[in-house]
């Protein structure tokens, strides 16, 4: 249980696996989560060093994490996962790697003896309650970040403590946690922190069938710049689970104000899709993500609309293996003139899981 | 390279029992015949690595230290450190994911002399052992171009420095792309082919132009009684990229490799084109390589010799290596290997802008690679 529990965050399902005897002996396991991409820049086009105005196309990487998990004992596990990042300080030696950095690293107490199965507590740098959870029901983090992450609210891990409980029955459960509210690829700069807690209901747990996959989920993060300063954000989701279909829509109200003397910034937005699929390991992937940076701003706003077609590889156990391919239109009202009005990106993805 | 660990029977095995499935459902229901195992798809997964480290004194050029004394610089070093996650989500699918390390070097940074890792290997790969041959593969991501993996397979002495083309910058040992691979039948050779982005796994893409890159094989003497002359290979790698429109980023190599218990030998061709804007002449270069490891009883000779003109109308104008060595090969079960080898490295600059003076340098080498 201590192992698995700890590969939440790839897989939360094995979490909900029959803890190891009593007398576990310690254990480490290796994974690998990759994400590669061919991706064409239709819109905008780029100029390139002669002048030419062309249309950029490239292979990426953009995730490759290395899971190393284990468990010391039955109520003691670990996780450690590195992932890449391009290096883009034109003065470092490494400009232009994918260098490796710490992304996941905490230390976890196991807290079934005590508060019943999937409960535990959980300290170092870990995934952050919303994005953990709704990744996993998504299932297309590799073609990009959900909405919150994507457009910068929410960061998908930071270090912090965090405590998780699971209803009984199967009626939900509740992620609560402090963190230091920088994300986990800055340092601390203050005395302010972020708590977060999601809490997610399953009202139809004690039904069969259809309904049992809906999901009700609450999210707030009040976290400050400074003192006195906002940084919240609330976020209201429906979701829902079925063999042939996942879907959401998410509500998002943010708030920011980087200086007490500053004026505060409120923010709305709502993301939904869709993810509808067939038996034989096709599915569409259909998203619309609508954001309004500022409220005081009303013609000021980012959509977003992705349609794809994937291809899940049929496997043993837990693993997984996709290609998609997908459009991204992001349309742009009411930013500076610097901004694009339109990208729209067309990409072939890969997905590997283990 | 991952290899499917299926043999090629059972895979004959597997396709025709999916086609007489696939044709009459009924005969589902017959039981199998003895003998046949279908393709194992239990995922697995494994841990490897790659050190190559050295200890280098540089008799020439000397340095000045900090207080101005005239020194012979020498120090220690890691020139590879790999951890190699490889893996197979089914018979048919694998990924590899292998960080190396590289000194920062820049003063500003917080790491500056430390070494980083960034990816060096990171794919998806497609085995089509089921439909081609043994070894035949797609792969996405960063991976292996299919010149100079290829050729330090029989090299062997990568952690001595890289080989010609890639030591003299004209290509690289890795890039973001989209690659095929073939094995030609009864062992006659193979085919790697593919689409990159061209600025190699350390750089980001800046345009829309792509690096196609071709390698081919043969083994002419595949089935020949004389059992050395199966050691003989003939390649032939061509990339064909462009800094910017119409501004060409060329390879091109012809060479021949031996390969035997008691030796291994290559001998390369190298011709390049490098226009980095079209506003700009093309430099045309040539160059060539010719290298031998004489080996008995777990002691080896390298010998190597690199020869460069990096611009064809400047034909004074050359760089030449020189390699000689001898190294232990520790003998071990398995495909296991650590070596020492210890080296003379000699390069000569003559007519290079601006002049650079006879480089030579002494090292210990050591190889572990499990």
């Amino acid at each position: 249980m201590a192992l698995l529990a700890v590969c939440s965050a790839a897989t939360p399902a094995r979490a909900q696996t029959a803890p190891p005897p009593a007398d576990a002996a310690p254990a480490i396991h290796v994974g690998v989560q990759l994400f590669a991409d061919y991706t064409v820049q239709q819109q905008p086009k780029v100029v390139d060093a002669d002048g030419n105005t062309v249309t950029l196309n490239q292979f990426q990487i953009t995730r490759s994490y290395i899971n190393v998990t284990g468990n010391l004992s039955r109520t003691i596990a670990f996780q450690i996962t590195p992932d890449v990042t391009r290096e883009i300080s034109v003065g470092s030696s490494l400009d232009g790697s994918y260098a490796f950095r710490l992304k996941y690293a905490f230390a976890q107490w196991n807290l079934d003896d005590h508060l019943g199965k999937g409960s535990w507590a959980r300290f170092g740098m870990q995934p952050t309650p919303w994005i953990g959870f709704i990744d996993e029901v998504y299932r297309y983090r590799f073609q990009g970040q959900g909405f919150e992450e994507r457009d910068g609210f929410i960061f998908s891990s930071d270090v912090g403590a965090t405590f998780h409980y699971d209803l009984p029955r199967d009626f939900g459960d509740l992620h609560a946690g402090v963190f230091n509210g920088e994300g986990y690829s800055k340092p601390e700069v203050n005395d302010q922190k972020g708590w977060m807690i999601r809490g997610t209901v399953r009202p139809m747990a004690a039904a069969g069938g259809v309904l049992h996959g809906v999901r009700v989920s609450g999210f707030f993060d009040h976290d400050m710049y400074v003192k006195s300063a906002d940084r919240q954000r609330a976020i209201v989701a429906v979701t829902f689970q079925h063999r042939f279909v996942n879907a959401a829509v998410d509500y998002l109200m943010a708030k920011d104000q980087p200086s007490a003397r500053s004026t505060a910034v409120d923010a709305r937005g709502w993301s939904a899709w869709v993810t509808p699929r067939t038996s034989r390991s096709w599915e569409g992937l259909l998203r619309v993500d609508h954001v309004q940076p500022n409220t005081q701003i009303a013609a000021q706003d980012k959509h977003r609309t992705i349609a794809g077609i994937a291809y899940w590889f049929p496997h043993q156990g837990s693993v997984s293996s996709a290609l998609l391919f997908d459009v991204d239109n992001l349309k742009l009202q009411g930013f500076t003139a610097t901004q694009a009005p339109l990208q729209r990106r067309i990409a072939l993805h890969a997905l590997v899981n283990f | 390279m991952i290899q499917s660990q299926i043999s090629f029977r059972r895979l004959c095995g597997a396709a025709l029992a999916t086609a007489l499935l696939a044709a009459a459902p009924c005969a589902a229901q017959v039981t199998p015949a003895a003998g046949y195992t279908p393709p194992d798809d239990t995922p697995s997964i494994k841990v490897g690595a790659i050190i190559f480290a050295d200890y280098t004194v540089q008799q020439q050029p000397k340095i000045v230290d900090a207080d101005g004394n005239t020194v012979t610089l020498n120090q220690f070093q890691i020139g590879r450190s790999y951890i190699n996650v490889t893996g197979n989500i089914s018979h048919s699918i694998a990924f590899r994911i292998t960080p190396d390390i590289a000194r920062e070097t820049s003063v500003s940074s917080t790491l500056s002399g430390s070494y980083v890792f960034r990816i060096k290997y990171a794919f998806a790969q497609w085995n089509l052992d089921d439909y081609m041959t043994k070894g035949s593969f797609v792969r996405l991501g960063i991976q292996q171009t299919p010149y100079v993996d290829f050729m330090e397979g029989i090299y062997r002495y990568r952690f001595q420095g890289t080989i010609f083309e890639e030591r003299e910058s004209f290509m690289s040992s890795s890039d973001a792309g989209a690659s095929f691979h073939y094995n030609l039948p009864n062992n006659y050779g193979d085919i790697h082919t593919g689409f990159y982005n061209g600025e190699n796994y350390n750089k980001a893409e800046v345009n829309d132009q792509k690096g196609w890159m071709t390698r081919g094989t043969i083994r002419p003497f595949a089935r020949a009684s004389a059992l050395p002359l199966r050691g003989l290979r003939i390649h032939g790698f061509y990339v064909h990229d462009a800094y910017v429109r119409s501004a060409d980023r060329r390879r091109g190599i012809v060479s021949v490799s031996f390969e035997h218990q008691y030796l291994n030998a290559a001998v390369d061709y190298l011709v390049t084109t490098d226009q980095t804007s079209v506003t700009k002449s093309a430099l045309k270069g040539r160059g060539w390589t010719a290298w031998a490891t004489p080996k008995a009883r777990g002691w080896e000779a390298l010998l190597r010799f690199d020869h460069l003109e990096p611009n064809k109308d400047l034909s004074n104008q050359t760089r030449t290596r020189t390699i000689g060595g001898v190294s232990y090969w520790f003998p071990h079960q398995g495909n296991v290997s650590t070596a020492l080898l210890l080296d003379v490295d000699n390069a000569k600059f003559n007519s290079v802008t601006p002049a650079q003076p006879t480089q030579r340098k002494i090292a210990l080498h050591a190889l572990v690679s499990f």
